[in-house]
């Protein structure tokens, strides 16, 4: 998110890799292990309109330290060293750009394997990095996604790229839509002062538990009990906490209160954000179990409560 | 709340009705306007307006208000979003925030509090429509619509090069349904497909990579799928090559090829007479051939208007703000970013359409600024006739809409475009007219330009834009007296009067006091449902089911936008089945 707002990016609907897509990146992100579907419908099995015989039509690049399942079936593999991603797609942007790179190697890549991959990118007709949490966690973090998008936009002055994040965690993509047209900003949104605020690093979840700050906290949907750091976690069992989810989670653990709720899409409907933006219609497949709200319901009885209050 | 308003002494400006600044009373009973004599005074809520300004709801026929590309807009600019925060009861109940894109919220109450009623969304990709209509669902008080992007879809192409103009119709109406939309929208027809491979086109006879068609046959056979439709509003056109210096010749181009397809303006509903809207056209009006020759072609394109009622424009004019723009014109968006360095946001969405989103600071001392700024203003002046025109600012793409009552001030008063022209940079002097032209609009021709002609335009003249029995209860007052005051000189006070209204009605209810955002009441979302030939319709669905599977990252059961998404919709049902 930050690096979106530090550069931009440049991106597309999955049926457009589907259609288009010749040459593809899977960067610190391993698809066949965390997104099974993901590789047959919508990109390196997938026919599509320009893209007839599928796998056939494409070339899939994979960087990654570990060779993992997904970089078992590339065409090009790049082992690159831990924690030295910024640099490899520094040196692939100067390689692109036709600078001369003046060493034998970089973050464990020899250099004239950038040199060819420079060239695959520069080849493409249509291009698309993916790259998940792989790339976002290692040293450099935002950073690193600021210097892949700019390698994206780079290789759109020789021919067309795209990006696509991989995001692991259901619909989170809706949430950060709904906070931004609703209050101007996609997460992170402090209401103290009676507008919405936005400063990372002060008014994230995360700043407000390790600082100590909040003193209450409902959670809906989410399970920071099991990702926020120690400190945060830990101030999160000292305050009264709420936790609304259709599953018992770590979080859940901790709460004082947990109310379950029914499952999106499958008890109960509405809508998600793919990770590609595009909006899904759930559908109710199943009755809830007797007396079980879903969160809406539930949510509205509390607005109610508090009005009375 | 009172179901009956009685105003009194509105000074009433009502070009639908032949009303020019008559002092009278308005009726209002069951959210419509009434006869004075059928409103029970006794029950009703009184107003007097003391011979203060009094208008239709203004109609805003193209705004970029709700939708994906304008929610990338607030997610990766906090900065503007930084520059306007509302908190709570300020405007109105609830906080907001943002300038150039502000939340929907913040859209509601600013549109309202300018006494806007009516805000059309200009674009919407149809896979991504569901995300519109949540927009529009939670912006409070303004009755909008989605236009349906088509300009670039695939299945139309398809149909066209294969001649089936009647199952491109077919499938155009059941994508009118499938999105809920209102109009059929083309933005840079043939370009943005271009973009899918990096690329663009660069003339009206350049084939579309891959598709065998060009922008010229494009744009045909989509007045022909309107017209066979006869729906509301007329084809929407943001045509090629927008912002490149000497587009004035595609953009009159254009319109030739359009009226090429000879075919006449034929509505089911409404009194439209232009077979095309071309929209932003400040942006489709430049002379030169690169930056250092650029200039403005406005003479140009207000001569084609002069003599072609066929073609109406909404005006797309410059404020010399810091901005964000966002348009499904893919290719454009990649060269601002080029031209300033500025980041850039860029979605492109399968078999439809593209978009971009590029900040954008417009200033007085950027000579090709300034001429932009000149152009918007020079073709309002120059078009003889104000039901062509419409004022906008292509929201936020030349401007924020909330800008609307200066570029009215300065349409109004030749000493406030003189105090401009002074802190511009002097290319305005030597290649723009502007410093030359003494028109100044009238109260008459702002009514005109900002509600009578757009919703002719749309076709909803019957329901809005009016005064007249029988039309939706949608009145704006001004704090401002027309005859005390003279435009031309009290520019000022022009441009605070417009910026709050006094008192605003939606529906019959009052939303706005004073400025400031009273009452939230649920908008209504305009859609068209158009009924097509059976058997013409059931071999389009048949052809669906193969090329969704084929094309789409979706199923063909989960696209189509679902009623609850529409809280409180206005189906306007069209009747095509004898048409074909
Ligand atoms: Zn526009």
């Amino acid at each position: 998110m930050l690096a979106l707002q530090d550069v931009g990016v440049p991106s597309c609907t999955l049926g457009e890799v589907k259609n288009r897509a010749d040459t593809i990146i899977y960067w610190g992100s391993n698809p066949m292990h965390a997104h099974p579907r993901h590789m047959s419908r919508y990109t390196t099995f997938a026919r599509g309109y320009f893209r007839p015989k599928g796998r056939q039509d494409r070339t899939i690049i994979v960087v990654d330290p570990r060779k993992t399942a997904t970089a078992r079936l590339a065409d090009v593999y790049i082992q690159v060293r831990p924690h030295e991603d910024y640099e490899l797609i520094s040196a692939l942007r100067a390689a692109v750009h036709g600078v001369e790179i003046e060493r034998e190697e970089v973050a464990g890549v020899p250099v004239e394997k950038i040199y060819e991959v420079a060239d695959l990118l520069k080849e493409a007709s249509f291009g698309t990095l993916f790259w998940a949490m792989g790339l976002t966690m290692s040293r450099g973090r935002h950073r690193n996604i600021d210097n892949a998008i700019c390698l994206v936009r780079d290789l759109n002055e020789h021919t067309k790229w795209v990006l696509i994040m991989m995001r692991g965690h259901y619909n989170v993509t809706g949430f950060n839509e709904v906070l931004a047209w609703t209050t101007g900003y996609p997460y992170a949104v402090d209401f103290t002062r009676g507008y919405p605020r936005y400063n990372p690093g002060e008014t994230s979840t995360v700043d407000l538990l390790t600082r100590g700050e909040a003193d209450a906290m409902m959670v809906v949907a989410s399970d920071p009990g099991a990702h926020f750091p120690q400190k945060a976690v830990e101030r999160m069992a000292e305050i009264p906490l709420v936790c609304v989810d259709p599953h018992w989670t770590p979080t859940a653990e901790l709460a004082d209160v947990y109310v379950p709720t029914a499952i999106a899409g499958i008890e109960w409907e509405g809508t998600a954000y793919r990770m590609d933006a595009v909006p899904i219609r759930m559908r109710k497949v199943v009755d809830p179990p007797e007396g079980l709200l879903n969160d809406v319901e539930f949510l509205e009885m509390v607005i109610e409560k508090v009005e009375e209050m | 709340m009172a179901k009956e308003l009685l105003i009194k002494n509105a000074c009433v400006y009502d070009p639908l009705n032949g009303i020019e600044g008559e002092v009278m009373d308005l009726g209002v009973k069951d959210g419509k306007i009434v006869d004075p004599s059928e409103v029970d005074e006794s029950k009703a809520k009184v107003i007097d307006a003391e011979g203060r300004l009094t208008m239709a709801g203004g109609v805003d026929i193209h705004a970029h208000v709700a939708g994906p590309k304008v929610n990338v807009g607030r997610i990766f600019r906090p900065e503007d979003s930084r520059r306007l925060q509302v908190a709570l009861k300020k405007l109105g109940p609830r906080s907001g925030s943002g300038f150039s894109v502000p939340s929907t919220t913040l859209t509601g109450y600013m549109y309202a509090q300018m006494g806007y009623t009516t805000v059309m969304e200009a674009a919407t990709p149809p896979l991504m429509t569901r995300h519109t209509h949540e927009e529009i669902r939670d912006t409070p008080i303004l009755d909008q619509s989605a236009y349906t992007l088509m300009g670039n879809n695939w299945i139309l192409y398809e149909y066209i090069r294969e001649g089936e103009l009647e199952k491109a119709a077919a499938f155009a109406a059941w994508l009118l349904r499938a999105t809920k939309g209102f109009v059929i929208k083309m933005v840079n027809p043939g370009g943005t497909e271009a973009w899918g491979w990096g690329k663009n086109v660069h003339s009206l006879d350049d084939e579309v990579p891959y598709f065998g068609l060009t922008p010229a046959e494009i744009y045909q056979n989509y007045v022909k799928i309107n017209e066979l439709l006869g729906l509301p509003h007329s084809i929407h056109i943001h045509p090629n090559l927008l912002g490149e210096p000497g587009n004035y010749e595609i953009t009159l181009g254009t319109w030739d090829a359009v009226r090429d397809a000879g075919v006449d303006p034929d509505p089911q509903l409404g009194e439209r007479e232009q077979i095309v809207h071309s929209t932003h056209v400040q942006f489709h009006a430049y002379g030169g051939d690169s930056w250092a020759t650029f200039e403005s072609r406005a003479e140009d394109i207000a001569k084609y208007l002069n003599k072609h009622e066929e073609v109406t424009i909404d005006l797309g004019a410059v404020t010399l703000d810091e901005t964000t723009t966002m348009t499904a014109d893919g290719p454009l968006e990649w060269e601002l970013h080029e031209l300033t360095g500025f980041k850039w946001a860029n979605c492109d969405v399968e078999v439809e359409t593209g978009s971009g989103v590029v900040p954008f600071i417009y200033s007085p001392k950027n000579p090709v600024h300034s001429v932009q700024w000149a152009i918007g203003l020079e073709i309002a002046l120059l078009t003889e006739n104000p039901w062509q025109v419409v004022i906008s600012t292509d929201h936020p793409n030349a401007g924020p809409f909330h800008r609307y009552p200066r570029v009215i001030a300065w349409l109004m008063s030749e000493p406030y475009r003189e105090e401009w022209l002074e802190r511009v940079h002097d290319w305005v002097g030597q290649r723009a007219v502007l410093g030359t032209i003494d028109r100044e609009y009238t109260w008459t021709e702002v009514a005109i330009t900002t509600r009578a002609a757009p919703a002719k335009m749309l076709g909803l003249s019957d329901r809005i834009g009016h005064l007249g029995e029988g039309a939706y209860a949608h009145i704006a007052i001004y704090d401002i007296k027309p005859d005390e005051v003279d435009p031309s000189r009290d520019y000022a006070e022009v441009e605070r009067a417009l910026e709050q209204a006094w008192l605003v009605v939606k529906d019959g209810e009052i939303v706005v006091q004073d400025g400031v955002v009273v009452n939230e009441v649920t908008g209504r979302t305009y859609w068209v449902d158009v009924k097509v030939p059976e058997d013409i319709l059931e071999e389009v669905k048949k052809d669906l089911e193969t090329k969704f599977r084929r094309y789409y990252s979706v199923n063909l059961g989960n696209y189509q936008v679902q009623d609850v998404y529409l809280p409180r919709e206005e189906r306007i049902v069209i009747d095509a089945r004898d048409r074909f």
